[in-house]
């Protein structure tokens, strides 16, 4: 049997604050549990996505399976076993 | 600091910034980091804005790209994109939305005779800042 979880991919600016590994498993729920929940166990990295308010900071994009969960339900979105999540650091300019 | 490129990695990101006038162009490149930085392979992105003053790459080709990196356990070490009207210098726009410490921004600039690229770290207290200093990165191509 193939034990089946999320997949959040952590970007290099953040992998120090998870232990520097580029991924880890976490179970399904939304996005706010999960990264929540990361947060509870790694609070550093809470405080570099997060603003004090609970919104996510406004350049931290995060994806579920290739999407920006801005278009979605935003951090309501409900990601489930197989999903893979993705933060990025927004990559713009002029 | 000294960022290192090979001449056909050079070469493509060139093309690919002047193969999306009147628009900027962008793309990323991974390589080996830390300290003096050796670029290795490149992925050439669309810009979704579409825009000859702002760049943003698709979602897809970005997260693509990304993971390709990470694959291949490459670091990435720049983030280049084309001025089509101005100088090859960091844009008031450029430093607000820069949030990748330690990578090299490459701005080529198509807006004089032949290609003008520079290569440009922006600094920042927090990457989540909007202010920055800019820092000139030696380009060496070869």
């Amino acid at each position: 049997m193939t034990l089946v979880s999320v997949e959040l991919k952590i970007p290099a600016l953040l992998r120090s604050h998870v232990g520097g590994v580029k991924q880890l498993e976490v179970p399904e729920g939304s996005l706010r549990e999960l990264l929540e929940a990361v947060a509870a166990e790694h609070p550093a990295f809470g405080t570099q996505i997060f603003e004090e308010e609970g919104a996510l900071h406004r350049f931290v994009n995060v994806y579920v399976n290739d999407e920006d969960a801005r278009y979605l339900d935003g951090l309501e979105t409900q990601v489930v076993d197989g999903d893979v999540v993705a933060i990025l650091p927004a990559v713009a300019g002029g | 600091m000294k960022l290192s490129i090979p001449q056909d990695v050079y070469d493509q990101m060139i093309k690919h910034c002047q193969e999306g006038m009147p628009n900027e162009a962008c793309g990323l490149v991974g390589g080996a980091g830390g300290g003096d930085a050796v670029a290795s392979k490149i992925y050439l992105l669309n810009n979704a804005a579409a825009s000859p003053v702002y760049y943003r790459p698709d979602d897809k080709g970005l997260l693509a790209a990304m993971n390709d990196i990470d694959t291949n356990e490459l670091d990435l070490v720049a983030i280049f994109h084309s001025h089509v009207a101005s100088h090859a210098f960091p844009s008031p726009t450029d430093v607000r939305e820069a949030h990748y410490p330690g990578v090299v921004y490459l701005i080529i600039s198509l807006a004089g005779l032949g290609p003008d690229a520079r290569g440009f770290l922006i600094n920042k207290k927090d990457w989540r800042d909007d202010a920055g200093e800019i820092e000139s990165v030696e380009l060496v191509v070869s």
